[in-house]
């Protein structure tokens, strides 16, 4: 082995003593052997330089991914009719979304009743309904308008009180009867009263805090009632919510999802428009089945993404059952560092308190991403759960 | 988590967690490697692919492996020999040392890809022992597993191919060759 080769034994870190202390000797009295060394030296860290800057390319990684994670044939065309299968109903709830917003641009819907709910006693609780319309004081109130038969007439009005003598009816739900309707042998009178504005003004009714019903030939005998829910002060919620993954499309495994803790985290305010329908902005993070490159150079297999996506929701009347209880669906369309986002979900929502209220319902989320410079989509299918509040 | 645990992972559940693991710890010695030795990025992206799915499969049907890099570059090695026994074109060496025979200088820049022209006048094992070395970063042990030598031979390979390639690059690199580039190795 001449010096020269020990140049190489000991740039490579494998000389022994005995060989290191051979090469430096000879590289003390050669100067040919010194240019040799600088030059291998060179070369070995040149080699080094250029190995460190080969880095498989992103779309090399990503289709290698694909293959190696692929499902079978046959699951892979059941996930792709699967996959579409999501489309239409993104798209219905666009539409119905959009017809929606449409038709409240061109007729803007007014409040159309106010549900005016005894206070409590023990035993029993006394409600009045009545559906006024919000439009104008009118001069007759219809059955149209009223939880009941008859038909009343306004009776004064000035710029702090309505008086109508009305026809009602009392809903008695006691802890041994679950409902009882009666109807009074004499005909109430039915008042609004207002502490800070005008009930009654040339458009509209509003901010009707109390109401007083006099059972008229019975002096003495009145029922306050507050005013529930007055659409006109809970106009914006915010809402937190959190969401499982059902199944993910194409077919994939949810075993690593397990190690994120905060996964699939969505914020969102909405305003309403009217009582049923409400728009607003959410953003969240959720895992999707894709293969993204980290700002450290490692590839999750299932990336953790940052959206924003812009909503709308439609909420049906209260169940018949439980009139605390309102069906919705919700669409939303936005973006993520990944590409393009859709979602709808459908869902039960459930007033717990005053303002606060429980939501829980199945979503569909898609995202279009791009794979070897083509568009492909993921799909997934979740049960989604949370709060919001109402102000 | 060490190498040995997520191999074992791969047959399992959490495969796909832990095939991304080891797929970050090595991709860019494997890729290096690739690349250096097939020259063409579009060979090298598919053998680098093909070289994880093996890679993959195998896990899955329990083979034991004590050192994945050694492993997963051994696979890389027999990807890299049939696409090169695929490959009728053989470079000549005359040819290398005419596309080194450009004006000498000493960028780093350079450099790099000048050593990488010039690996291709090494003869096969050569080359493979000088490419583990430089560009993966091996022990001459690590190599002998690789390429299934004992040491000593890896040795003897690696300082012969280096010595040529100083050889081959000493008037690029401004120093006297002190053996004749055209010299055949033993």
């Amino acid at each position: 082995m001449t010096a020269s080769d020990l140049i190489t034994i000991y740039l490579d870190g494998e000389a022994t003593d005995a060989e290191r202390s051979h090469l430096f000797e000879a590289l003390a009295t050669s100067s040919e052997l010194q240019r040799e060394f600088t030059a291998a030296l060179a070369i070995n860290t040149a080699a080094g330089r250029d190995a460190r800057g080969m880095v498989p390319p992103d779309h090399v990684t990503a289709s290698l991914f694909a293959k190696a994670f692929a499902p079978a044939t046959e699951t892979v065309v059941q996930a792709a009719t699967t996959t579409w299968s999501f489309m239409p109903v993104l798209l219905l709830l666009g539409g119905v979304l959009t017809g929606t917003l449409l038709s409240l641009l061109t007729n803007p819907v007014t409040p159309e009743r106010n549900e005016l709910v005894a206070g409590r006693d023990a035993n029993s609780q006394s409600r009045l309904e009545t559906s006024i319309s919000n439009s104008a004081v009118p001069d007759a109130i219809t059955s149209r308008d009223l939880h009941g038969e008859a038909a009343g007439t306004r009776k004064t009005v000035d710029t702090r009180t309505a008086s109508f003598n009305l026809p009602f009816v009392v809903q008695e739900q006691s802890s041994s009867s679950k409902e009882t309707i009666q109807q009074p042998e004499q005909q109430p009178e039915l008042s609004f009263q207002s502490a800070t504005t005008p009930v009654v003004n040339d458009t509209r009714v509003h901010m009707v805090e109390h109401l007083r019903v006099v059972h008229v030939g019975t002096p003495g005998v009145a029922t306050e009632l507050a005013l529930e829910q007055p659409l006109e002060h809970r106009r914006w919620s915010v809402s937190v919510r959190g969401m499982s993954t059902l199944q993910l499309f194409p077919g994939r495994s949810t075993a690593t999802d397990r190690d994120m803790a905060f996964n699939n985290l969505g914020l969102g305010v909405r305003y309403a428009l009217s009582e049923d329908v409400t728009i607003g902005a959410e953003v969240g993070q959720e895992t999707f089945p894709v293969f993204v490159r980290t700002s450290t150079g490692d590839f999750a297999p299932r990336a953790t993404l940052i959206w924003a996506a812009a909503v709308g929701r439609y909420s049906a009347p209260a169940l018949p059952i439980v009139d605390n209880v309102r069906p919705f669906i919700q669409a939303g369309v936005g973006a993520s560092p990944q590409g393009p986002v859709g979602r709808g979900t459908i869902g039960l929502s459930m007033m717990l308190a005053n303002g606060l209220s429980m939501q829980a319902g199945l979503e569909a989320t898609a995202l279009a991403y791009q794979l070897d410079g083509a568009w492909s989509t993921t799909e997934k299918l979740g049960f989604t759960y949370g709060l919001t509040f109402q102000w | 988590m060490s190498d040995s645990d997520l191999f074992s992972l791969l047959s399992g559940a959490e495969r796909e967690r832990a095939f991304s693991e080891i797929y970050g710890r090595y991709n860019r010695r494997v890729y290096a490697y690739c690349r250096t030795i097939l020259g063409d990025s579009v060979r090298a992206d598919d053998v680098f692919q093909e070289t994880f799915l093996s890679f993959l499969r195998s896990a899955e049907r329990g083979t034991a492996v004590d050192n994945v890099l050694a492993y997963l570059l051994r696979i890389a090695r027999n990807h890299c020999l049939n696409a090169k026994a695929r490959e009728r074109f053989v470079l000549d060496s005359e040819d290398v040392l005419d596309a080194l025979s450009v004006q000498p200088s000493v960028e780093t820049d350079e450099l790099h890809n000048v050593v990488r022209i010039a690996l291709d006048v090494l003869p096969e094992h050569h080359r493979e022992a000088v490419v583990l070395q430089m560009y993966d970063e091996m022990s001459y042990e690590e190599i002998g597993v690789v390429m299934d030598v004992p040491v000593s031979t890896v040795r003897n390979w690696v300082v012969r191919g280096k010595r040529r390639l100083r050889n081959v690059l000493s008037s690029y690199l401004g120093t006297d060759a002190p053996a004749s580039i055209h010299q055949r190795e033993e």
